[in-house]
């Protein structure tokens, strides 16, 4: 498991008597963006909420690289009802285990970097969908995960932040692994390192051209 | 009737000790057994809500039916337990306030169980994979949530706080109604008006009353001030 970072072996899914996954067999390289596309209802968010942990397959089994730091972006913001450096904050306490003390300076630092200052003490539910996605994916890097789950984080933001968060999780994947979920296969392929295509309940290898 | 309705009103006005007395009573009771029942409520409607065990449904049920636990039937058992020959008897508690502070506390505890596990079931819905992705232990989980649904937990507990105030069957078994002891508004009201003290009844009643507005009304000043601090409002 030295250059993998997660390991997928002959992993099935079934939710409510119908099947989602069969046999999924993937190993992921620590670095590197992999991009998996599929039409809707294809089963991509179960496949990523089972990388992520979030659930357990039926059969197979799922290993994981000692030292994991894994963060999710999820497809609509889920922040708290605070400001947005307190979202932050939160994150950051209870993930990484610091104190307000030793988390306040980090938050400030990464908020400086993405220029949000002006934004750390409005309320989240004040800002528009578009900022409030750019807060949650800025709080799936404050922990500095080294493997990053992606569930179609642009498909609410609009071009110029599409952009924009495209450009930074491209940049991230020099030193991380980001996994990206989209329908978009197209797109994906511009991007990515590897491609897979999730159809019929299995994922399938794609030539990048 | 117009005379007892102003005698009433006079009572309250000049302050009379004994109405004073009764309500300071009333409120030392009834807000000792909301902060407990808050400080045994919230842990375990959040470990209902967040932690999967077994027997968890039943739990649940269980504190939905004691919801309309019968004060009276309350009252008879508590005072079979604390009376001189029960088994809890040696701690001397049949005819104290702290005896109707455990009797309100048993009423009100299922209420603000099961009103906040609805509330925190809502919002653990919302944020249940963020706490995933976090590695939210329960302690983090439950202090994040309570703090999220801390307005839906004012009205609960306003719920309770009125459960509280305006009991009379329990209380009155196993506090006895005794004067400069165990007398409190309501089952001031109840003596009074058995007497055929109109004025005081009403004065008493009147008093509960206003006092349930004041605290509502309060609370709500204070959630709306915040609300539109936060620009929810």
């Amino acid at each position: 498991m030295e250059n993998i970072s997660l390991n997928f072996k002959k992993v099935s899914f079934a939710y409510k008597k119908r099947q989602i996954l069969r046999d999924i067999d993937i190993k992921l390289s620590k670095t590197g963006m992999c991009v998996i596309y599929g039409d809707n209802g294809a089963g991509k968010t179960t496949l990523l909420r089972l990388m992520a942990g979030f659930l357990q397959p039926e059969n197979g089994y799922i290993t994981y690289c000692k030292n994991l730091r894994p963060s999710f972006i999820f497809q609509k913001p889920v922040l708290l009802r605070r400001s947005i450096e307190d979202n932050l904050l939160h994150a950051l306490m209870v993930n990484n285990n610091m104190s307000r003390f030793s988390a306040l300076p980090k938050v400030k630092n990464i908020l400086s970097k993405y220029d949000l200052t002006d934004l750390s003490k409005e309320y989240a539910f004040n800002l528009s969908g578009g900022q409030q996605q750019m807060i949650s994916i800025v709080r799936a890097l404050i922990i500095e995960p080294n493997i990053i789950f992606c569930d179609e984080p642009t498909s609410n933001l609009d071009t110029k932040n599409k952009i924009l968060v495209e450009d930074l999780l491209k940049e991230k994947s020099y030193l991380s692994k980001i996994v990206l979920i989209t329908q978009n296969g197209n797109q994906s392929k511009k991007m990515a390192d590897e491609v897979y295509e999730l159809e019929n309940c299995k994922l399938n290898k794609v030539a990048k051209i | 009737m117009d005379n007892i309705f102003y005698d009433s009103l006079d009572l309250l006005f000049t302050l009379d000790s004994y109405l004073l007395e009764i309500i300071g009573l009333s409120l030392y009771v009834s807000f000792s057994a909301l902060i407990i029942s808050i400080t045994i409520s919230l842990p375990i409607a959040s470990l209902l809500s967040i932690k999967k065990f077994v027997g968890k449904d039943f739990i649940t049920i269980v504190f939905n039916s004691l919801m309309s636990l019968p004060p009276v039937a309350v009252g008879v058992i508590l005072y079979i337990l604390i009376s001189y020959n029960g088994p809890f008897g040696n701690l001397e508690l049949l005819y104290t306030p702290a005896a109707m502070i455990i009797a309100q506390t048993i009423l009100v505890v299922p209420i603000i169980v099961s009103l906040s596990k609805d509330s925190i079931d809502n919002c653990l819905n919302y944020y249940q994979d963020y706490f995933l992705s976090i590695n939210a232990n329960f302690i983090s989980i439950m202090k994040t949530i309570l703090w999220e649904v801390r307005y839906k937990l004012l009205t609960n507990i306003l719920a309770g706080l009125g459960r509280a105030l305006s009991e009379v069957g329990a209380i009155i078994i196993v506090g006895g109604n005794i004067d400069h002891l165990t007398r409190v508004m309501t089952t001031s009201i109840v003596l009074e008006t058995s007497r055929g003290n109109l004025a005081k009844a009403l004065g008493l009643g009147i008093s509960l009353i206003l006092i349930a507005l004041i605290i509502n009304i309060a609370l709500s000043l204070i959630k709306n001030k915040e609300l539109e601090r936060n620009g929810e409002y």
